[in-house]
């Protein structure tokens, strides 16, 4: 396929893709093939703070956990929430932002204030401050996370059914009597779906960022459910002795948004001139 | 003489002026200026004018993309006028809009056979697939370009396909936006057959929106002349070729390159005026050869000159009315000196 | 083929692009001549390679393309063989004028006009007009005067963006034209324009030229402004030259069929609503021979074998077609 050869020029899109299929398959397979799938939740104290070894790669935790499994089965974790804060975020920002940027005047202006009130607030302290007043879990994370997030889609989304908006197309189509609902949803999204699947991309590696600082606050999943936030918080205590503690969430969490953000990149790469040109 | 299928009278159509919210206002301008005309049925009239003059804006304002600032829009007798832009196109959907970039006129993310079927929707007209089948052969294109997208046919495709969806809706009038510019003279060729050929098989009535008067000469059967929102003059199209009554309209005429003129054609002092500047008087005076001052303070109204021909001057009758093909008078139209010559 | 010593001198000139599909042949074959003090229209449909050429005259050529052969001759010289530091130090803008299609890309918006185009004179002014900086500003004013911008000492401090489309060609052909070229080349030089001020400036630029005997080089689609102010006509398609006839010729006397037919699309003439059928090959999907060969009513075998050699009909009237050819009895049909 077309597009499969124009990933395949551009190496660090490549990486990317890699990078986030691997993660998507351990999400799928992790449980399975986790070395001590009991680690996820009883401890061991035994063998607490063990450096990497043969038996545990990347070494065991102050419970005695093996960390090797744990960053594993974070992943899920760390996807999972990813995914669905981004999916209620677009579910709010998408059409508010679509309707907004066509119709304009008052509706248009009190949308746009109200995404200013969010966006005057740095992201990371909203989350904070919100994942605080609403209830404690993941459910509140989450829920956190997508008031914090839907407006910057909001935005985008506006921006770029503004710019659609001014296509002859869109006013043949006003000038043929279709209505703003078939124009907005059937015409304008589809025009605007490709920048937009590329600023959700790279999105996602921020929310995942996001989500593991909430997790490091120890708002998020309770313990012990594996998470990549979490287990960077109580690696602090033994720094810097047992540097795995750290090392191997941290690095699961860079690859993690790197991926993400390589492939936003890449995919605006591709769709930006040569899709348009095809299509 | 046939029955007036769409009539303004006293059209205004004012832009800018409007502030947004925490927007300041654009400077206005009076883009269309206490127009009055009528399009008969069945019959091709002309909007001529240089950039500025109005003539899309007016051609907008009648098909009700642009709301009218004030006078009256009758369409087949009905009063059209005084609605928003969503309601005028309902209303007047008897009109449609052939748009100047054909190409961008089509959404690049869904195939032709689907656009096509989009406007049969529209039109609220029970059909089946034979309808657009015929539509397509009746432009020249071939069945197969229904499954195709639009970067995959030509321009010259493409504006087919846009004309075919217009038709597709059942139009009696067309209002046709510089069809012409910029193409090659090979394809205008075509391009204009193809209009013609629409027009005569689907009894249109047109409205033709065009800076270029050799082609509007060859198209039209009636002209109106624009400048700055205002008509200037108007009459039917051998007439106003063959003996120009305003100023304008023969500097407009003079200055058309003719494949048989060797001479050197008027030039015409000046440049158009700037939007936005409002100019006391006829709008031409500043440009003109013949102003007084009457000229400087009070707009001409149109006035009849013949059956069929209108004109807005106030020294029409004096000035004899030029003929066409300047080659045969020294090189000027008589009146008015070579710009080169004239003392400043 | 026009006359004895012509000015610029340009034959069999062979252009090639790298595009995609590999080595596109973008010009194949151009014989041209402007005689001094000539005024050439150089016409021709999308994609024929008229601003090519012109660019091409300049040495202005993109980035990967190749001269595939032919020679420029320019007062005798090949400009092909000049490198870019002679040519832009001694052949643009002080031997050869040029005048861009767009007025309004033509200035840089960030300086004052005046100061762009003394820098023009500094660089390009011929001796006579002097070396200080105040004989260059003579210089110009005289001529901003001359082509009619009011108040010509304040328009030189103005910016770009204070002028109308009309005054910025304009000021064009006074910065193409103030180092007295011996050549100058309009691209398009009015399309961006409105008619009456396209009749003001070619007037003016066919006025300038009579007067300093500086031949003119007009590339436009609009055969009505060749019929209008051009002393001979050249006329291409897809990068070949087909024939170049005095004006005289316009209305009946071409031979190329190409040239016949697409003077019958003016909206003048009768054939207005037929047009050509067919499109322009693609430019990698060049025919060979004879590239209008697949929508010529007059085609002969040969046609797709060999590209026609230029014959000369009789004075400054040159054609380039197999059918035409005085070899070959004429097969052009009278009505095409």
């Amino acid at each position: 396929m077309h597009i499969l050869r124009l990933f395949a020029r551009d190496r660090a899109a490549l990486l990317g893709l890699i990078i986030i299929l691997f993660a998507v398959l351990l999400t799928i397979i992790g449980p399975f093939i986790v070395p001590y799938p009991d680690d996820a939740f009883e401890a061991n104290i035994m063998a607490r703070l063990e450096p990497p070894s043969w038996e545990h790669w990347f070494g065991t935790d102050d419970f005695g956990r093996d960390i090797l499994t744990r960053v594993i089965l974070g992943t899920g974790n760390a996807l999972g929430v990813a995914v669905g804060v981004a999916s209620a975020a677009m579910f709010v920002g998408v059409p508010l932002g679509l309707l907004a940027g066509y119709h304009g005047g008052r509706f248009g202006e009190a949308v746009m204030r109200v995404t200013d009130v969010f966006l005057a607030v740095p992201s990371l302290i909203l989350a904070i401050a919100l994942a605080q007043l609403l209830r404690a879990g993941i459910g509140g994370a989450i829920l956190a996370l997508s008031l914090t997030y839907w407006p910057h889609f909001c935005r985008n989304v506006y921006s770029e059914t503004r710019s659609a908006k001014t296509a002859t197309f869109v006013e043949a189509l006003e000038s043929m009597g279709a209505s703003s609902s078939r124009i907005v949803f059937m015409h304008i999204l589809p025009n605007i779906a490709s920048p937009i699947i590329v600023r959700v991309t790279v999105g996602l590696g921020y929310i995942i960022m996001t989500a593991a600082v909430l997790g490091f606050l120890g708002i998020g999943v309770p313990p012990p459910t594996p998470d990549w936030g979490a287990a960077i918080a109580n690696s602090r205590q033994h720094l810097p002795e047992a540097w795995w503690l750290v090392s191997f969430p941290g690095l699961a969490i860079f690859l993690a948004v790197l991926g993400f953000n390589l492939l936003g990149d890449g995919l605006r790469d591709i769709i930006d001139p040569r899709l348009r040109r095809a299509r | 003489m046939s029955d007036v299928i769409l009539e303004a009278r006293n059209l205004t159509t004012i832009l800018g002026g409007k502030a947004g919210f925490l927007q300041r206002a654009r400077p206005q301008t009076r883009a269309v200026d206490d127009v009055t005309l009528q399009l008969h049925r069945g019959e091709t009239l002309g909007l001529v004018g240089e950039s500025g003059c109005g003539k899309t804006t007016l051609g907008r304002t009648l098909l009700g993309l642009l709301r009218e600032t004030s006078g009256e829009i009758h369409l087949e007798g009905q009063r059209v006028d005084g609605l928003a832009p969503k309601a005028a196109r309902r209303v007047r959907r008897a009109i449609q809009y052939l748009h100047q970039d054909a190409v961008g006129a089509l959404d690049p993310w869904w195939s032709i056979g689907r656009t096509l079927g989009e406007a049969r929707q529209l039109s609220g007209v029970a059909g089946d697939e034979a309808v657009i089948d015929r539509m397509l052969g009746a432009v020249g294109l071939d069945l197969a370009a229904k499954t195709h997208y639009p970067h995959q046919l030509s321009g010259g495709q493409l504006r087919r396909v846009a004309l075919a969806r217009i038709m597709l809706l059942a139009p009696k009038i067309v209002v046709l936006d510089e069809p012409t510019a910029g193409l090659d003279l090979s394809i205008q060729a075509a391009v204009l057959r193809l209009l013609q050929d629409v027009k005569t098989s689907f009894q249109l009535t047109n409205l033709f929106i065009s800076h270029d008067m050799s082609v509007v000469r060859l198209m039209c059967d009636r002209v109106s002349v624009m400048y700055r929102g205002r008509i200037v003059e108007s009459g039917l199209s051998q007439d106003i070729f063959a003996a120009q009554r305003h100023p304008y309209t023969r500097a407009l005429v003079a200055a058309t390159p003719r494949l048989s003129t060797r001479v050197p054609a008027v030039a015409l002092d000046g440049d158009p005026p700037g939007l936005g500047q409002d100019i006391p008087g006829c709008a031409f005076h500043p440009r003109c050869a013949f102003a007084v001052d009457i000229c400087r303070t009070q707009k001409p109204e149109l006035e009849q000159a013949e059956t069929g021909s209108n004109v807005a001057c106030h020294r029409w009758r004096e000035l004899a009315p030029a003929n066409d093909d300047g080659g045969k008078q020294n090189g000027h139209v008589s009146g008015a000196a070579p710009a080169y010559q004239t003392a400043r | 083929m026009s006359s004895p010593d012509p000015l610029l001198r340009i034959a069999q000139f062979a252009l090639a692009f790298r595009t995609e599909a590999g080595l596109s042949t973008v010009l194949d074959g151009v014989d041209l001549e402007v005689a001094r003090g000539e005024i050439l229209g150089l016409v021709g449909e999308s994609g024929c390679g008229k601003s090519t050429l012109v660019r091409a005259i300049l040495g202005l050529m993109p980035q990967g393309a190749r001269v595939l052969g032919g020679r420029i001759e320019f007062g005798g010289q090949n400009l092909l063989d000049l490198d870019e530091a002679i040519l832009s130090r001694d052949i643009r803008a002080g031997r050869i004028g040029f005048i861009p299609q767009d007025p309004f890309q033509s200035f840089n918006p960030l300086f004052r006009v005046g100061s762009q185009m003394l820098e023009i004179m500094r660089w390009h002014a011929p001796p006579e007009i002097g070396r200080s900086r105040s004989a260059h500003r003579a210089r110009l004013l005289e001529l901003m005067e001359r082509v009619r911008i009011p108040a010509p000492d304040a328009a030189l401090k103005r910016f770009p963006h204070e002028f109308s489309g009309g005054q910025l060609q304009r000021l064009m052909i006074t910065a193409a034209i103030a180092c007295k070229p011996d050549l100058v080349l309009a691209d398009e030089p009015t399309s961006a324009l409105d008619v009456t001020t396209q009749q003001q400036i070619l007037a003016l630029l066919e006025e300038l030229a009579r007067e300093m005997n500086t031949a003119v080089i007009l590339v436009t689609h609009d055969l009505g402004l060749v019929a209008q102010y051009c002393d001979r006509v050249s006329v291409m398609y897809a990068g070949q030259t087909v024939e170049s006839f005095p004006h005289e010729r316009m209305l009946e006397g071409v031979r190329h069929p190409y040239t016949r037919m697409l003077l019958d699309c003016h909206p003048d003439r009768a054939g207005a609503l037929k047009g050509i059928l067919g499109i322009v090959p693609g430019i990698a999907r060049m025919p060979p021979g004879c590239r209008f060969g697949p929508r010529c009513p007059a085609l002969l075998p040969i046609c797709g074998t060999r590209r026609p050699e230029p014959e000369m009909l009789e004075a400054g009237h040159s054609v380039q077609c197999w059918a035409v050819s005085g070899s070959v009895v004429s097969k052009v049909p009278a009505d095409v």
